[in-house]
């Protein structure tokens, strides 16, 4: 006691550094914010920087339309394109009411659960991301209240970016898909035939195999999720960026860099 | 800097943290106020218990906003604090080379310890991949923290002034 209070500075200072230990120990070993002080804070939190992120969500709307008009005009008329393209296609694919209603009655009968439409889905914004940079994980300002729960997947126009691992009322924290521990099973979208597992995440990409060694993959090829697990099929994951051939497993192995450009990011959609 | 202005601040740089985020997005690092702030608050004031108790509240707020986990940051933060309190033994605390230094290692012991906690979590992200963001996160740090020291040392240097001639 005595030696406490000839050092008030130093017993200081080590209590707040063991203060810090116990919460990140109690914060992983609670699986992040999901713990109710943590989930209060949040809520609160979130709810003071609602207009805060709206005039910020202002001033990146304006101020890359500014800096990108060029690049926005050019994407303009090729979406114009695409779109026209797309109509076609369309028209060519579209359902006649009776093949609809035999294929939801055979869906009904399978008990099969996919992604049924707009109704299954909710856009947020972020709100923001980790300040650090280096990890992809970042906060939406959509929650429980809006149907979001815990593992619900994550995705934007580009492909697949993660899923939700906290929820609050008005908040949900989303890890991406770099930073998982779990492993996915995809195809590649040229031919679906191909099945390979992701099994490894390092510095932002992905390592994976392909289940069948005779599998003729290249770089550039494009690999979406094979339904397999709790990822939907058809969600793009993104491209191989090196084929090599692991003679002690004796499977080709693949690198694979995320589509999705996580420091960009502005709006998402979560699949619930 | 007095304990007012240093919860103000701190509170401040939390709330406008979404704002900072929007004018500079991307990979060049969005700087951390609130390590600034408390930065130069240990490095210029003595009111050490205070300092890194609000600035580590303050940072735990954030940890729990936008974290993955709780904690790691604050860790880092009081980490960078206990470390100006070592060097303010061996610096001089009113020489702008000296903060220009003592910021930039505060950025990158901040993001070192933050690394290593989540590296013991288990991360997948190796050390130099997690030191990317570190120059313009440091560059950005250190400009925020001159601006900051600058508008402190002045009052201090005024109090002076009138005290002693």
């Amino acid at each position: 006691m005595r030696w406490i209070r000839n050092h008030k500075l130093i017993s200081f200072l080590i209590l707040i550094i063991v203060a810090c230990v116990i919460v990140v120990v109690s914060s992983v070993a609670t699986m992040g914010s999901s713990n109710p002080v943590s989930k209060a804070v949040n809520s609160v939190c979130t709810t003071i920087l609602r207009p805060v992120n709206y005039v910020a969500d202002g001033i990146t709307d304006r101020f890359s339309k500014l800096v990108k008009y060029k690049e926005i005009s050019v994407e303009n008329d090729r979406l114009k394109e695409e779109n026209e393209q797309l109509k076609e296609e369309l028209a060519k694919a579209t359902l006649t009411a009776h093949e609809l209603s035999e294929l939801k009655n055979l869906s009904k009968s399978l008990n099969y659960k996919g992604i049924g439409g707009s109704d299954d889905m909710v856009s947020g914004d972020i709100i923001s991301m980790s300040e650090s940079n280096w990890m992809n994980n970042f906060t939406i300002n959509v929650g429980s209240e809006d149907k979001v729960k815990d593992g619900d997947i994550v995705v934007n126009g580009r492909g697949l970016v993660g899923t939700v691992y906290s929820v609050g009322k008005n908040w949900a924290k989303v890890k991406s898909l770099a930073d998982e521990s779990s492993k996915v099973s995809f195809k590649l979208s040229g031919n679906m035939e191909l099945i390979g597992i992701l099994d490894s995440f390092s510095d932002g990409e992905m390592e994976g195999f392909m289940l069948d060694s005779n599998a003729r993959v290249e770089e550039g090829d494009k690999i979406i999720t094979s339904g397999m697990g709790v990822y939907p099929t058809g969600l793009e994951i993104g491209k191989i960026t090196k084929v090599r051939y692991d003679s002690d497993s004796q499977l080709e192995r693949v690198t694979v860099k995320p589509t999705v450009d996580f420091t960009s990011l502005q709006k998402v959609t979560v699949i619930i | 800097m007095n304990r007012k202005q240093l919860i103000i601040g701190c509170l401040l740089a939390f709330l406008l943290k979404p704002l900072i985020d929007a004018i500079l997005p991307g990979t060049m690092g969005n700087g951390n106020l609130i390590l600034c702030l408390t930065t130069v608050a240990a490095f210029l004031t003595d009111d050490y218990p205070f300092v890194v108790s609000i600035g580590a509240l303050f940072t735990l707020l954030d940890d729990a906003v936008y974290g993955l986990y709780c904690g790691p940051k604050t860790l880092g933060l009081v980490v960078v604090c206990i470390a100006i309190i070592v060097a303010k033994f061996f610096f001089n605390h009113e020489n702008i080379i000296n903060a220009v230094g003592v910021l930039a290692v505060s950025a990158w012991l901040a993001l070192t310890v933050e690394w290593i906690v989540y590296y013991l979590i288990g991360t997948p992200y190796s050390y130099l991949y997690a030191l990317k963001s570190l120059p313009g996160n440091m560059v950005i740090n250190v400009l925020i923290g001159i601006v900051i020291y600058y508008v402190l040392l002045n009052r201090i240097k005024r109090n002076r002034t009138d005290r002693y001639y």
